[in-house]
């Protein structure tokens, strides 16, 4: 035992129980000297003599520390970058994004230093990572602008693993249950083959909640050739899974079940064109035949058989809900009309009705040419339309309808990645003002990537009817004007 | 001076202020603004009529403005100063407003005053009568001290832990009866060592010893040289006056801030500056505090180069010291460091010889790598040796990200046996850990 330690334990027991002795402590010959002086002296007692002793070795300890010297010590070195870094200026606006925390923000500047070819400075990259952690949508985006330094600390701090670059295979075989499934939808995008193999072979070890989320990711390109899998899955314990399971099914129009829809909606459904009474025009006939049979299975698998609308009878109903199920090209098909003068003919009072059930089919069977004629052409407000619209033709379909059914189109633009045009986002901004308590300050926090600069100008414009939202509003004002200041810079940054 | 982002930001007084100042580092915010060569200034409209007047003397880096905030710098302050490094094309105008010159002539006039006048009568017995009183306040405390600590050890320490804090919080305030501040202090640092982590019992002897020695040297002053008399007087707590020691001749250099630290206790902040004499290699600690949002007379952040005249408090090490005079300069001459731990310990050891009390030292060391060992954050030299980071080091993944596995020059400070990274100079800046 080193004298330190023994003078501490006669600290820790006390002196009274065990007495110091200095003169006998086992230490350098430098020391002995003073140590017997201490010992010597009759006037101090056993408390003044331990004091004394551990005051003398303490700086003896300080004055005497060492740095231990390894010769053989192993240490990774992160590779040379090599991309550039950015801007000091860029620099300095991702620096305050951080104090901002505006995850739009952070899109917006990620977006625009991996569209330079540039790199975040290591000293960000740590913050980064922890986004990364935090987002895991952000994962991938970060790993490209922190370089070959980002590579290098994710492999350190195990919180930090799930930013490491890693193969299809990587990440489906180790991966995070996120990092699977967001494997699976990539390897479906490839080689929707070897994903069909993935998921066949783990499909008995997954658990069931893993089941679902895997599933889905297998909605991407979906195809006849995966139905085998699909419907051996439907005998899975989880009654979510088989559910899950069946609406992939109703999406591939090969699948005997969607046959067997379709052929119950040819045998029940006669639509015609028909001369109006003095022959000059014409107009739709739509006939549904009762009964309509339905096989058993199927209500089990969730189809109504009660109509729970005044608008249909109960045949008319299991019919609606067959449309839902049945490509909206078997409508052309039965009335020998073209998609076009078919929407049409359907605006009438009575058939308009059956709008939504044509509208969720067209989008279920991705059938764009339904989706946007039915975009185009019905006076009816189609909701279920606008996910499956692209950019241009969702902005066409807002101008129509946006007013009114705001809380419809939000949901959708809030996932755009590219800015709103600034007439719909004038129009967007000036319904989320109106309604501060529910589009608080984190919601443009959130979407700030998407507004344009130019919405800095109109916020002085918005103006909530109630006194207690304009105050709110004023607030979340204060907050959002140097957001798009910060976004300005951000951009000037890349720019320059 | 031209300050770059990141030592604006360094000189907000919180997160807050800084955030606040960054959303007010846009030419919109601001109804004019000018600088020359003495000052930055600029009016900002803000809730009142009238806009507020924010001035900068940029020649000793302080701030006025006409708003009411008790924080310093306030948000306007650090907006302004901030727009000026981002843009600072937009700062044309140069005729100084009356406001402006008036604050600065202020400055200036009080600046030539101070030097100019003449030491105020000092009644020498008076003033005799009330240190011996003092003395002797502190004699009697430093009795009960030692009478405490001897029943400490006669006891045993291992029964601390059942004590809890109230047992060292009651002798510290007894001291503070005593009028020995410092040394309530340093019992206080006994107090927040936890007794329920491994190894305290040692850190708590090595404290133990340290007041120990100042409480023993306390008693037997006036054996010893004079200096480490000044140390002791410093360490029970009787201050020096500032003004006094403002009339001594200091050590003038080019002094670069190699770390800053803020620490925040009851009623005010700590703001501890470690500077770094490139010419004379000697290192100084300017300690500020500001109480409720008061503000520095010097503002400073890591990496700030400075031509300043330093006077050390009387010390047989000296360390703490105060900025008599100075202004920024742009040009930083190369830096000399220690090349290893062996040197900077060597440096250490003499120093501990000359002051065996003082707690943590601060030092430049060249080529230093990051790497772990035994599962522990240590850094290593060019030869191999190795100092530990202190447990939970805040700065880690900052500093490992600046290094990449790589050495990097490194302003540390060590506590113990323990080195705190606080500046590495990356890309030839210091950068803040």
């Amino acid at each position: 035992m080193n004298s330190w330690n023994q003078l501490l334990q006669n600290a820790l027991i006390g002196t009274e129980k065990k007495p110091p002795e200095p003169a006998a402590l086992s230490t350098d010959e430098e020391l002995v000297p003073a140590l017997q002086s201490i010992a010597g002296n009759t006037d101090l007692d056993a408390e003044e003599q331990l004091l004394q002793a551990t005051a003398l070795l303490f700086n003896f300890r300080q004055a005497g520390q060492t740095a231990q010297e390894l010769k053989e010590m192993e240490y990774s070195i992160a590779e040379a970058e090599t991309l550039p870094y950015c801007s000091a200026a860029a620099k300095d606006t991702l620096r305050e994004l951080f104090e901002y925390q505006a995850l739009g923000l952070f899109y917006y500047w990620i977006r625009h230093c991996a569209a330079a070819k540039r790199i975040a400075p290591p000293e960000l990259v740590p913050l980064l990572l922890q986004l990364a952690a935090k987002n895991p949508e952000l994962r991938d985006p970060i790993r490209v602008i922190t370089g070959k330094r980002g590579e290098w600390l994710a492999q350190l701090n195990p919180d930090w693993q799930e930013s490491k670059s890693l193969s299809l295979e990587e990440s489906w075989e180790q991966g995070t249950t996120d990092q699977r499934v967001a494997a699976l939808r990539q390897q479906r995008m490839e080689n929707p083959e070897i994903s069909r193999l993935w998921l066949t072979e783990s499909w008995s070890k997954e658990a069931a909640a893993v089941k679902q989320k895997l599933l889905e990711a297998f909605d991407t390109a979906l195809s006849d050739a995966d139905l085998p899998f699909l419907e051996s899955c439907l005998k899975d314990k989880s009654q979510k899974v088989q559910q899950q399971v069946l609406e992939l099914i109703r999406q591939i129009p090969e699948s005997e079940l969607v046959s067997a829809y379709a052929q119950v909606v040819r045998s029940s459904l006669v639509i015609r064109k028909e001369k109006t009474l003095l022959g000059l025009s014409s107009k739709l006939s739509w006939e549904v035949k009762t009964p309509v049979e339905i096989h058993p299975d199927w209500r089990k698998q969730g189809l109504e058989t009660v109509s729970n609308s005044k608008e249909f009878t109960d045949e008319e109903y299991i019919l609606f809900q067959l449309l839902h199920w049945v490509p909206p090209t078997l409508l052309n098909e039965l009335s020998g009309l073209g998609t076009i003068e078919l929407i049409q003919a359907l605006q009438k009072e009575k058939l308009k009705q059956w709008l939504p059930a044509i509208a969720s089919a067209a989008v279920r069977f991705r059938n764009q040419d339904w989706i946007n004629t039915l975009a185009e052409q019905s006076d009816s407000f189609l909701p279920v339309l606008i996910v499956a619209l692209p950019p241009a033709k969702q902005d066409a379909y807002a101008k129509t309808w946006f007013t009114g059914k705001e809380e419809f189109f939000i949901p959708v633009f809030v996932n755009r990645e590219t800015e709103w045009p600034a007439p719909l986002a004038r129009q967007l901004m000036n319904y989320t003002a109106a309604n501060p308590y529910q589009y608080t300050k984190s919601f443009y926090q959130q979407l700030m990537h998407l507004l344009p600069l130019e919405g800095a100008s109109w916020l002085d414009q918005f103006d909530p009817p109630e006194g207690y939202q304009r105050h709110y509003w004023q607030s979340i004002k204060e907050e959002i004007q140097p957001l798009f200041d910060l976004k300005k810079r951000i951009q000037q940054s890349f720019n320059a | 001076m031209n300050f770059s982002e990141d030592q604006v930001l360094a000189l907000a007084p919180d997160d807050a202020s800084r955030k606040a100042g960054s959303a007010l580092a846009s030419p919109g915010k601001w109804v004019s603004k000018g600088k020359n060569d003495l000052a930055l200034w600029g009016e900002c409209q803000g809730s009142g009529s009238k806009p507020y007047q924010t001035q900068i003397d940029l020649q000793s880096i302080a701030f006025k403005c006409s708003c009411p905030s008790r924080k310093f710098p306030c948000k306007h302050g650090i907006g302004l100063l901030l727009l000026n490094s981002r843009q600072p094309a937009l700062f044309t105008d140069s005729a100084t407003p009356d406001w402006v010159s008036d604050w600065i002539g202020k400055r200036q006039e009080k600046a030539v005053q101070k030097e100019a006048a003449p030491a105020k009568p000092v009644d020498e017995a008076a003033q005799a009568k009330r240190q011996q009183a003092r003395e002797e306040s502190i004699e009697q405390g430093i009795d009960e001290l030692l009478t405490w600590m001897k029943d400490l050890v006669r006891n045993g320490m291992l029964s601390l832990p059942e004590k809890g804090p109230a047992f060292m919080e009651e002798i510290s305030r007894r001291m503070i009866d005593a009028k020995a501040p410092g040394l309530a202090n340093q019992l206080r640092q006994l107090s927040q060592i936890n007794l329920y982590q491994e190894g305290w019992q040692s850190r708590f002897l090595e404290q133990l010893a340290r007041i120990y020695l100042i409480a023993k040297g306390f008693q037997h002053r006036e054996a010893i040289n004079p200096l480490l008399k000044e140390d002791l007087s410093t360490a029970v707590g009787i201050s020096i006056s500032q003004e006094e020691l403002k009339q001594q001749s200091g050590i003038t250099d080019q002094w670069l801030v190699i770390g800053k630290q803020l620490q925040e206790e009851d009623q005010f902040t700590t703001d501890r500056s470690w500077l770094y004499g490139l010419q004379s290699g000697k290192y100084a600690l300017v300690l500020q505090f500001i109480v409720r949002g008061q503000g520095l007379q010097f503002s400073l952040s890591t990496g700030m180069l400075l031509q300043a005249e330093l006077v050390y408090f009387p010390s047989a090490a000296p360390l703490r010291a105060l900025i008599k005079s100075q202004q920024p300069i742009k040009e930083r001459p190369p830096i000399k460091g220690f090349s290893g731990w062996q040197e900077q310990l060597q440096h250490r050891a003499n120093s501990f010889a000359r002051l065996p009390f003082q707690l943590e030292m601060p030092a430049l060391v060249h080529q230093l790598r990051p790497v772990q060992y035994q599962g522990a954050w240590c850094l290593q030299d060019q030869e191999n040796r190795l100092m530990s980071l202190p447990d939970g080091y805040p700065a880690l993944w900052k500093l490992l990200a600046l290094s990449g596995g790589a050495p990097l020059d490194l302003a540390i400070v060590q506590k113990e046996d323990r080195v705190e990274p606080l500046s590495a100079f990356y890309q030839q800046e210091f950068i803040a850990l």
